[in-house]
């Protein structure tokens, strides 16, 4: 669980950010104006920020020159490339085209996460305990092996947990984009993840879209 | 640059080089005159003095006709005067500032020590060679501001026009591109909200965040649709309004919708067919669904009025005062949804007023009025 800073005037998209975020369990603060943000941040530590270029009161890009030592990732709107430049040259970690999909944004944001050291290493749920740095699974203590596809199906599902993925995206994300399989091959690493961590009440089959773990 | 900013430029360039020409135009005549008067004043002296100097030499003693006109013309040093004389090319007297060669007979100006100076040369009856010499100081600074005056006006109607074109120009050009701009904030909402609402686990409040958010937006995108038509018409390469053929119209309306009937007892209006397609096409979709399958939908046509009936289970009062003031209401209604708004926009840029209303038979009625029609 990271603790993110949402900087973002639109009200709807900011409220998106935040829904999807603490629904794969961050905890989030959003902030309407770049005073707002830089304000929250003097206040408390961030692991994470979502910054938007465009705010009212200042540029996006005034926030990152006040807020240092927070990794960020910021939102702009298709084709400004002037942007991109010139956010990486503050020091941004990743950016975001806007209008963006919920999926891509939760992956990007993992990814920044793990890439500062920022992200879990350890989630519990029940009998359960993975420990993602050792690749070490326990179930009621005991060491339960996996294969690294089931540990990396596993992993993909309880970073996204409480959204569904669908098979296409697990194969992607699990197995690399360059995976040639079937979507059968992520019914069957189901299957024996189910079985294995005894997690058939958390890893649920929806309806015409994919699987979703939930807690 | 833009396609829009280098017409600009190039017609703002045109537009100020004809201005200028005019400005030349205008000043021109009146710089003329200036140099005239200048230049007959100095005319009439010089005759004058050169008459008196005439005679002065006359009735001088023999042999003592330099010292005398030495002495005349002496006179009138410190007048802003001077004068030159000579004999056969040789200086007998100058008072000038600086050496002159003129031909006789010839007037003209020339600048010394950045004084402007005024001089006619003239050979007298006795052979003398005659140059005169004068300040043109007050000539010099009257042309100079009759100059200035000319191109400040010209550079102060230049700056004016152009500033003006700009802005017409950006108003046109603009907003299209801001508008799309604009698009984004509601179209990555409403992507977002239905991806959430189709992946992730909410609950019921945050479901019916979620929905309530996507038909917020909608409202913005259809807001913002509205501006875009207004602003095609703003457009000088669109022709927004003409005469339009009714039959026409809504023929082609019931080619689309098989239950559709018209009537038409006003042939031609005047608007834009687009637009006026687009209300009717909303109005009569909105009347089928609103209709039992199969039931016809009439469409009619009387002078300065369109009119769509349909004869389904009638819409709620409260209903009813949404689609007549969807302006008043913050959120989407169930009842016309998008449409509405937009219908309203368009009958008020053709200058007519939609109005729902109850039929005869429960059913809705759709008038739109014409108020300043110019043809019926």
């Amino acid at each position: 669980m990271a603790k993110i800073l949402i900087v973002e005037d639109e009200r709807a998209i900011n409220d998106l950010l935040k829904m999807n975020l603490e629904m794969v369990g961050h905890q989030c603060v959003s902030a309407l104006t770049g005073r707002d943000a830089i304000h929250a941040a003097g206040e408390q530590g961030f692991d994470l920020m979502l910054l938007d270029v465009m705010l009212p009161d200042m540029e996006g890009f005034a926030v990152m020159e006040k807020v240092r030592g927070v990794p960020t990732i910021f939102l702009t709107a298709r084709g400004a490339t002037t942007d991109k430049v010139r956010g990486f040259g503050l020091g941004a970690d990743d950016y975001i085209v806007k209008p963006f999909e919920v999926a891509e944004l939760l992956a990007r944001v993992q990814a920044v996460l793990r890439r500062t050291h920022r992200a879990e290493t350890e989630y519990a749920i029940g009998d359960l305990v993975i420990r993602w740095d050792a690749h070490e699974v326990l179930l009621a203590g005991e060491r339960i092996d996996l294969t690294p596809q089931e540990f990396a199906l596993l992993h993909i599902l309880i970073e996204n947990r409480n959204v569904c993925l669908s098979r296409q995206k697990l194969l992607s994300e699990a197995w690399g984009i360059d995976f040639l399989g079937e979507s059968r091959t992520v019914d069957v690493h189901v299957q024996k993840l189910r079985r294995k961590l005894k997690l058939e009440d958390h890893i649920k089959t929806i309806y015409k879209n994919g699987y979703r773990f939930e807690e | 640059m833009k396609l829009w900013q280098k017409t600009y430029l190039l017609s703002t360039l045109l537009c100020a080089l004809i201005l200028y020409g005019c400005m030349f135009g205008v000043t021109a005549p009146a710089l003329t005159a200036t140099v005239k008067g200048a230049t007959d004043a100095a005319l009439r002296e010089e005759k004058a003095i050169v008459s008196a100097l005439e005679r002065t030499m006359d009735q001088a003693p023999e042999g003592r006709a330099i010292p005398v006109l030495k002495t005349f013309l002496d006179y009138y040093a410190g007048t802003g005067l001077t004068f030159g004389v000579a004999k056969e090319g040789e200086e007998i007297f100058s008072t000038l500032p600086c050496l002159l060669d003129k031909a006789p007979g010839t007037l003209g100006f020339l600048r010394d020590n950045g004084q402007l100076h005024l001089f006619i040369s003239d050979r007298l009856p006795s052979g003398y060679d005659f140059l005169y010499l004068k300040e043109a100081g007050a000539t010099d600074a009257l042309l100079k501001r009759q100059v200035t005056a000319a191109a400040l006006t010209g550079t102060a109607v230049a700056l004016v026009m152009a500033a003006a074109l700009y802005a017409l120009l950006y108003r046109i050009n603009l907003p299209v591109s801001r508008l799309a701009h604009e698009m984004r904030t509601p179209l990555t909402a409403m992507k977002g909200y239905a991806e959430t609402l189709r992946d992730a686990r909410l609950t019921e409040e945050q479901r019916h965040m979620a929905a309530s958010y996507i038909a917020e937006e909608s409202t913005r995108l259809s807001d913002i649709s509205a501006r875009l038509l207004t602003l095609h018409n703003a457009r000088e390469e669109s022709t927004p309004f003409g005469p339009v053929d009714v039959e026409d119209l809504f023929d082609h309306i019931a080619q689309t919708y098989p239950t559709v009937t018209y009537e038409v007892h006003w042939p031609t209006l005047f608007g834009d067919r687009a637009m006026l397609s687009s209300l009717l096409n909303n109005l009569v979709d909105n009347a089928v669904k609103a209709s039992p399958a199969g039931a016809p939908v009439e469409l009619r046509a009387a002078p300065n009025v369109l009119a769509v009936i349909d004869h389904g289970s009638g819409l709620s009062d409260e209903a009813l005062n949404y689609v007549n003031h969807p302006s008043k209401f913050k959120k989407l209604h169930d009842a016309g949804g998008l449409g509405v708004p937009l219908c309203h926009q368009i009958a008020k840029a053709h200058g007519a007023r939609l109005t729902y209303t109850r039929g005869a038979d429960g059913g809705t009625v759709a008038t739109v009025t014409f108020y300043n029609s110019l043809t019926s």
